[in-house]
């Protein structure tokens, strides 16, 4: 592989630091996550129509622009420096992400143009925190069922559908407690479990912002700059995204790889950014007659933070390169998905952790300032936490990776031919009582 | 027949960066990164309205730098440009604004044009006359400094915002224009731009091409020489008038030992 950037890359990542830059800055960004929409719906559409930002990753025949993972992931983190409120995630990568992988092909072309567009956005509501739902991190224990599955409906457990009783639609009975734009998005993506105990499978649903029995409200987040919606549904009328009667956790699980892709690249830009300004303040900050950066003890807590910063933006390039070339070569043998199924995982435990030691050594480097309301450092602290929550913990995502490679599972012993045994007797059927 | 627009366009080192001279006195573009000149993105973008308004035009992005300066053309044609031409030659180095401006003025003519579009200066050298000898030069009309611009017909009419008047200007199709950063904020190039960029034509030319002597150009032929560059020197501490009851003497005392009153 060639690690360098091509200089579309290059471009794609330029114009758009250079246009948040100059329209999301800090006090932008807290204007922007104060309002009830929780982000700057003009400044969305201008990246929308202007540089075609939803569309990023989608394919070109469905209005958008065709660029493949990595260029998600530089684009993620420029969105992620700004700290940019935006529909970035749940929209263009979460929503329209399942979409594209398990859509029929008229609700691929029904659907992906206006989210590509910007003219509509999307979210995918999903009961249980986004890492367990999208199979990030590894189902709770307990299950007891080989599968991963636990009882009452596994990871889509929580929003429970069943055929409707009359005509051929689907009703959505549950609740999503914290959903990722669930208030304001046109469109919901949700996954549910239906089936009960003998057909158990996720499907996921399309259920429009208009539907009856739907109560969206939007809560006080750690985080602001991400909005989350605790979503109701009450018997509310959905559509089943592709077939429903297959099981769409493995589709779920792909989407998951894009999301956790995007949320390591967004991690990585604004790490970056809290180790920019950090060490621009301690050039500046005076203390016994000198920069404080000339101490030993700050620089050295600073290299430490670079290294963290850098190893994670590789490990995230990495991580988008292994679902690229799945995404090229279209191997169906499934060892590119396995590849990319353990590095993007991994990638995003290091960037929650980098993001993590940089906010924190900005808010101790920078001093008093940075507890106090005005200094943006809280603003990247808390985005640092709030992620952990959503898509983490870092040791969760690291065992799940681990479960995928079968790292601690039984080791394939070769098993000796068996001795030709006699045919059993016939079984009797058991009569159904 | 479609309109034929040729955007000059300079490689700049960023105004944000360090910069400096090198030995010989002529800008040291290594050590600092070059970019668009931020003043003639208003150029291509004024190009780029020019010519989706007219509905057939071509527009051209034409440089004179090193093989850096492609980095430039490949921005102005993620914003939308249709061929860029790149005029590089060694012997080009220190060239003054004089010989720029005929190598310019050789590779517009080379390309064919209607219309000569520049920013108001470079952000480098910050002479701001291209456009007038470049009129000179290819023996067409000039209108600078507009602050609005559109084609109709085969005219070409703007607006110059002077300190004292507006202006109204106009001039018949072949001509040279330069558009102020009042003009309108250039576009940011889209991503389809980004892609489309790279299969658009750049075209090199190098003096041979445009039939110049290396000896009209370069820093040998240059109008103007530098001698010798000084830094500017640091900023000092400002003088402080403390209010005393007297402030307002020793502010007057001040201004005029400065001789500002």
């Amino acid at each position: 592989m060639d690690p360098a950037l091509t200089p579309e890359q290059e471009a794609v990542r330029r114009t758009l630091r250079e246009l948040l830059a100059k329209h999301s800055g800090p006090d932008e960004v807290r204007t922007a996550s104060a309002d009830p929409q929780g982000y700057d719906a003009e400044l969305w559409h201008r990246l929308a129509d202007q540089l075609g930002l939803p569309g990023l990753a989608l394919p070109t025949a469905y209005g958008g622009i065709g660029l493949g993972p990595v260029e998600l992931a530089l684009a993620c983190e420029e969105s992620g420096r700004a700290l940019l409120p935006s529909p970035l995630l749940a929209s263009s990568v979460l929503a329209s992400t399942a979409v594209r992988i398990l859509g029929t092909g008229q609700q691929r072309a029904e659907l992906l143009p206006a989210l590509a567009g910007g003219a509509r956005t999307g979210a995918l509501i999903t009961a249980a925190a986004p890492a367990l739902a999208l199979g990030l991190i590894p189902a709770g224990p307990g299950d007891g069922l080989p599968d991963g599955t636990t009882a009452g409906g596994g990871r889509a457990g929580g929003i429970q559908a069943r055929p409707a009783p009359e005509g051929d639609g689907w009703l959505l009975y549950g609740e999503a407690g914290e959903a990722l734009d669930g208030a304001r998005a046109d469109l919901l993506v949700v996954a549910a479990h239906t089936g009960g105990f003998p057909r158990s499978r996720t499907v996921l649903f399309l259920v429009e912002a208009a539907s009856p029995g739907l109560a969206r409200t939007r809560l006080a987040a750690m985080d602001d700059t991400r909005t989350l919606a605790r979503v109701e549904f009450r018997d509310t009328p959905a559509v089943p995204l592709g077939d429903p009667e297959r099981d769409a956790s493995p589709g779920l699980a792909r989407t998951g790889l894009y999301a956790a892709l995007a949320v390591a690249a967004e991690a990585v830009g604004a790490a970056e950014q809290c180790l920019t300004r950090t060490v621009e303040y301690v050039q500046v900050r005076k203390q016994f007659g000198r920069a404080v950066g000339s101490f030993q003890a700050v620089k050295h807590r600073l290299a430490d933070v670079y290294v963290a910063v850098e190893t994670a933006r590789s490990a995230v390039h990495y991580a988008a390169w292994t679902l690229e070339r799945d995404e090229e070569t279209g191997d169906r043998s499934g060892e590119g998905e396995a590849a990319a199924a353990t590095a993007v995982p991994l990638a995003l435990a290091h960037a929650l952790e980098s993001l993590r030691t940089a906010a924190a050594d900005a808010v101790q480097l920078h001093g008093g300032i940075a507890i106090t309301w005005e200094h943006d450092a809280q603003l990247y602290f808390k985005r640092a936490a709030a992620d952990e929550l959503l898509f983490g913990p870092p040791h969760l995502l690291r065992a799940r990776a681990a479960e995928l490679a079968n790292l601690f599972g039984p080791t394939p012993v070769p098993v000796p031919v068996p001795a030709p045994v006699p045919t059993p007797a016939p079984v009797t059927v058991r009569q159904e009582a | 027949m479609s309109l034929r627009i040729v955007v000059c366009v300079k490689y700049v080192p960023d105004a944000t960066g360090d910069r400096r001279f090198a030995d010989d006195n002529t800008t040291d573009r290594d050590s600092v990164d070059g970019l668009l000149s931020e003043l003639d993105e208003y150029g291509v973008e004024q190009a780029l309205k020019i010519a989706e308004a007219s509905g057939d035009a071509e527009v051209t992005v034409l440089t004179v730098g090193p093989d850096d300066a492609k980095d430039a053309l490949r921005k102005a044609l993620s914003m939308g440009a249709d061929k860029a031409v790149h005029v590089n030659d060694d012997d080009i180095h220190g060239t003054d604004v004089i010989g720029t401006s005929a190598i310019l003025a050789k590779a517009i003519e080379k390309t064919g044009f209607d219309l000569v579009v520049c920013g108001m200066a470079s952000t480098d050298g910050t002479m701001g006359v291209i456009p007038a000898l470049l009129s000179e030069r290819l023996g067409v009309p000039q209108v600078t400094l507009l602050s609005e611009v559109g084609v109709e017909g085969g005219t070409v009419k703007g607006r110059r915002d002077g300190d004292a008047a507006t202006e109204l200007l106009e001039a018949s199709l072949p001509a040279v224009v330069s558009v102020t950063d009042q003009s309108g904020e250039a576009r940011y190039p889209s991503f389809k731009g980004i892609m489309a960029a790279k299969k658009k034509p750049v075209e090199s030319l190098d003096l041979d091409d445009l039939g110049i002597e290396a000896d009209e150009v370069g820093l040998a032929g240059a109008w103007t020489a530098v001698d010798s560059a000084t830094a500017r020197p640091a900023r000092t501490a400002g003088t402080i008038v403390k209010d005393e009851g007297e402030g307002g003497k020793q502010l007057a005392e001040f201004l005029a030992s400065q001789k500002f009153i």
